[in-house]
């Protein structure tokens, strides 16, 4: 299955720049996600790939088949564009049964009735729905009209799968669900898809690569992990979960890393930072779980800071402190109460990492997505 | 369509045994039929049909002479006569005070009546609401009979009233009597956008006054009144609109009293005229055009920014009806009197005048009782062609409109086309430009292009034509606000599985709109039966309607033929009701049962839309 390269697509209303310059691959078979607030482009993007969307500038390209090119003022209609989509709303078909619903593509192509009959049957039970083919879509559960959008989408055997937020109709329980599932059934199938989301929970378990967007463009690249702990800026970071930031001045020791000395946090933080960065004032931002609460230690020394709890929230399986060190209040995450208003905190090392106030395009910063090949990040 | 060299994922290391089967053949696949030219040509279909008969109307109302007669110039003459004849003026002068008064009486009746149904304790409010939009379904010509015979001057009722009770009696050739009546016809228009406006209406509005300690009274004058002033200032301007080109009641009412519509002058001049087709008739059809076409334009305007004045984030009704106390029970009897004195009496009125040698207070009905109208319009070649061939032009009409507006509502609303945006306008024009005003441009039209104008001039299939192009805008106003409720990610789903854009208006689109397409198809059966008004000058010996007919007997002082004939539009019309309904039942209990196996039910909805299209 080829690769999908979407490059430098842009689109305007007046001055509003709906997709900027958006510029990504994804490799063949790899689970590739578009995650955003809403209003950032994902969807735009999405369905400009889909073929329902027609964007002012930039090329999309599915292997050597050139879906779109606003140059060359080829644009191919959706329905030659062989790709499986999944609509947030999944668009069944109400007047046909589920059967009719995933043999619709087949029969688009002419494929005989016995072959149909085969194939519906060999994609259903692939989405564990082989006994409801009779059934109409009202008669089905949110979570298996999704998977029978799926399978629909599957069913012609696209070289890509597109999908459009398709889990924000379930409840979180099937969701979660849901998300394990369809995880494994791409890997099995090994299909190139991308995923639009605003679910950084969803976009953090089922991608291979992660790209976040905002106001139009592709603001952050890279792996999971890559996105969560190094997000590059303040927005990516803050949208990718609870954050602590703390500014100070910045003094290059390494390489990649940094101490950021800030007053009121005695011994500064250690953080994570690109050789190109200038040294200087500077942002880093701390995952609340990477500040370790212990005990409050008597007496000088040791690394930590004494902190002063304000707030203590049970989430269920972790607590919520929040702390008062000097000047600075931060948040932290610990499975572990911890009694007395006092607490020694202490940053995880290489936990921080230093963020910009403005996201910066990530197809303008250095390569940073490629860094990690995604076939190792699978194996781990 | 370009194969893909690997359709195989063969390479990928966790590929799924299914993904390796063999791909759907692709040789096999249909070619991708170009899309463009059969929109272009549903376009085209609509364009032609809606615009073709102005033209010839712009001519001929610039020329001195009738258009085929040798001699004729280009001159502005026909309008000048026009606006030199007092009678015209007359007519004119008649019809702004009767359109100005029906539409007061019309609008305030309709919202009075809506903001009961919808917003009080009113027993019964479930029939008489329905009820109330009746007129609108019940063939015109037959209410205005039912209505002469009744309450005419000569009416049964009236005599009974004056003659027998010695009462001061009303004159209904009056202007302020055709006024009345034509505000019970236009009612149910101010009914029914005001019941959509509060039935849209988010009710937590009235009941946050009642929580701020307001009574009714004031939930009426703080929220309820004024949250329909876009409604009303809508409805009223429709009204008035339609009130321009009423041509039945001046024809069957005025004349006695020789008060003239500017609908009946047009009428007049053309059938008494010295000069065959003048073109002073055009001049007027066009003035009747640009007059009708300023309001509606202007209500364009004035309305759009109309979802402004609407909360619109959620329709639910106040938690608790206004209570009309003592008012209950006579609020209920008057409205349940209004409908039964405006509609229920005049067509059983109708029932009796069809079957009596005279209806008169003298004698006892029964004593007159006669089965020689009926049997008339039976063995009366022109009575019964009448008949057949309305019926005829309806089944045909019905079926061959639905399916062009259809094809039109859908390139319009789910196509690419270039020129979609220009569809809506075209097909809601037709409808909001006078009916006499179509009659006179289609007959033109028919006139100068001789091919295939002289093949339909003489045939029904002309008459057809208008009807059908003149009422188009009925199908449209059902389709598309159903074909707006259906998501279209239903349609790009099908775009997404291969689908060309004519398979998944086919397969997916059209049949999604199955309830709606017969809703539109009983409307469209309905109006063809009933309406008239563009056909009048294109009536011949031989290719008679039952409107057309009507009118003719009527100025023959035949009144009996009359009845019967109108009343069999009352049966035919609901006949058609009563299958659309059955059908729409039937679905709605099959989708109730199956809603108890299943969770959502999306047909059910579907079923609201095309109820709710038979209203429109």
């Amino acid at each position: 299955m080829p690769e999908i390269s979407v490059r430098r697509l842009t689109q305007a209303f007046g001055s509003a720049r709906v997709l900027d310059q958006v510029d990504f691959t994804v490799p063949d078979g790899e689970f590739v996600t578009l995650l955003g607030p809403s209003g950032c482009g994902k969807t735009t993007t999405l369905m400009s790939i889909a073929g329902f969307h027609t964007p002012d500038a930039g090329t999309i390209a599915h292997g050597d088949r050139v879906l779109f090119d606003a140059a060359a003022r080829r644009n191919l209609p959706a329905e030659q564009r062989e790709l499986g989509v999944v609509f947030q709303s999944y668009a069944l078909w109400p007047h046909l049964t589920v059967a009719q619903n995933v043999g619709f593509p087949l029969k688009i192509r002419r494929v005989g009735k016995a072959e149909i009959t085969r194939r519906v049957g060999e994609v259903l039970d692939l989405v564990e729905l082989g006994h409801r083919a009779a059934a109409h879509p009202h008669q089905l559960s949110g979570g298996q009209q999704q998977r029978v959008a799926l399978a629909r989408a599957l069913a012609h055997r696209p070289s890509a799968l597109l999908l459009d937020e398709p889990f924000s109709n379930l409840d979180a329980k099937l969701r979660e669900r849901a998300r394990e599932w369809l995880g494994e059934l791409q890997r099995e199938l090994g299909i190139s898809t991308v995923f639009v989301t605003h679910d950084q929970t969803e976009a953090l378990a089922m991608s291979d690569r992660i790209l976040v967007m905002n106001g139009g463009r592709i603001v952050r690249a890279g792996t999971p992990e890559e996105v969560y702990h190094r997000p590059g800026s303040r927005f990516v970071a803050d949208f990718l979960g609870r954050c602590n930031f703390v500014t100070g001045t910045a003094r290059r020791t390494g390489a990649d890393t940094v101490l950021l000395e800030v007053p009121g946090l005695p011994g500064g933080i250690p953080c994570h930072g690109e050789a190109g960065s200038a040294p200087g004032i500077a942002t880093a931002a701390i995952r609340p779980e990477a500040l370790i609460l212990s005990e409050p230690r008597t007496g000088a020394g040791g690394a930590g800071w004494q902190a002063e709890v304000t707030q203590l929230t049970f989430l269920g399986d972790h607590y919520l402190y929040t702390l008062q060190v000097g000047p600075h209040s931060l948040q932290a995450l610990s499975t572990r109460r911890v009694h007395g208003v006092t607490v020694q905190v202490t940053p995880a090392p290489a936990a921080a990492s230093l963020v910009t106030d403005e996201p910066v395009p990530a197809d303008r910063e250095a390569d940073l997505g490629r860094a990690v090949a995604p076939s190792v990040l699978r194996a781990v | 369509m370009t194969p893909h060299p690997h359709p195989h994922p063969h390479s990928h290391p966790h590929s799924h045994p299914l993904a390796a089967a063999p791909v759907a053949p692709r040789d096999r696949r249909r070619r991708h039929l170009p899309q463009g030219p059969g929109q272009y040509l549903v376009w085209a279909a609509v364009a032609v049909l809606t615009l073709a008969p102005l033209a010839p109307l712009v001519v001929t109302s610039l020329r001195s002479k009738p258009y085929y007669l040798p001699g004729g110039v280009f001159s502005v003459d026909a309008y000048g006569k026009l606006f030199a004849d007092p009678a015209f003026r007359q007519a004119a002068l008649n019809t702004a005070l009767f359109a100005l008064t029906a539409t007061a009486l019309a609008v305030l009746l309709g919202a009075t009546f809506a903001v009961l149904v919808t917003r009080t304790n009113l027993p019964g409010r479930r029939w008489l609401g329905p009820a109330l939009s009746a007129p609108l379904l019940i063939p015109p010509l037959g209410l205005i009979v039912g209505w002469e015979s009744l309450y005419g001057p000569a009416g049964y009722l009236t005599q009974l009233w004056s003659k027998t009770l010695h009462l001061p009696a009303w004159n209904l050739t009056s202007l302020p009597g055709m006024s009345v009546l034509g505000a019970v016809v236009t009612l149910p228009i101010a009914y029914l956008t005001c019941k959509a406006v509060l039935e849209g209406a988010d009710g937590t509005l009235e009941d946050a006054v009642r929580a701020s300690g307001g009574g009714t009274p004031r939930v009426l004058r703080t929220v309820t009144v004024p949250m329909l002033r876009t409604a009303l200032l809508d409805s009223g301007m429709l009204i008035f609109t339609l009130c321009l080109e009423v041509l039945g009641i001046p024809l069957f009412l005025g004349r006695p009293a020789h008060i003239s519509f500017i609908a009946s002058y047009l009428y007049d001049t053309w059938s008494n005229s010295a000069v065959p087709d003048p073109p002073i008739v055009s001049a007027g059809a066009i003035l009747l055009l640009v007059v009708a076409s300023a309001i509606l334009i202007t209500r364009g305007r004035l309305l759009r920014h109309a979802a402004r004045y609407t909360a619109g984030t959620r329709a639910a009704p106040p938690a608790r009806p206004l209570d009309l106390g003592r008012w209950r029970l006579p609020a209920a009897a008057g409205m349940a009197g209004f409908v039964a004195l405006t509609c229920v009496i005049p067509l059983l009125g109708l029932a009796l005048m069809s079957s009596v040698t005279d209806l008169t207070t003298l004698v006892a009905p029964w004593h007159l009782w006669t089965g020689a109208n009926w049997h008339q319009i039976w063995t009366d070649p022109t009575l019964h062609r009448a008949i057949t061939d309305s019926l005829l032009v309806a089944v045909v009409g019905s079926v061959a409109t639905v399916a062009l507006v259809a094809l039109a509502t859908v390139v319009a609303h789910r196509s690419r086309f270039r020129l979609r945006r220009t569809l809506p306008a075209l097909l809601v024009y037709p409808r909001a430009t006078p009916g006499i005003v179509f009659g006179v441009g289609f007959f033109w039209l028919f006139l100068i292009v001789d091919w295939p104008g002289a093949l339909l001039r003489n045939s029904l299939w002309g008459e057809l034509l208008a009807l059908c192009v003149r009422n188009m805008t009925l199908a449209y106003i059902v389709l598309s606000p159903a074909l707006a409720r259906i998501s279209p990610e239903l349609a790009r789903a099908a775009a997404g599985s291969g689908a060309s854009w004519w398979t998944t208006t086919r397969r997916i689109t059209l049949p999604l709109l199955r309830p709606a397409l017969l809703s539109a198809l009983v409307l469209m059966f309905v109006t063809l039966v009933s309406d008239y008004d563009p056909v009048v000058f294109l009536t011949k010996p031989g290719t008679e309607l039952l409107g057309t007919t009507m009118l003719q007997t009527w100025s023959k002082g035949l009144p009996g033929p009359v009845a019967a004939l109108a009343l069999v539009q009352v049966l035919l019309v609901a006949g058609a009701l009563a299958i659309g309904l059955g059908w729409t039942l039937r679905k709605t209990s099959a989708a109730s049962r199956a809603r108890k196996t299943g969770k959502t039910g999306k047909t059910d909805k579907m079923n609201e839309t095309s109820e709710r299209g038979r209203h429109a």
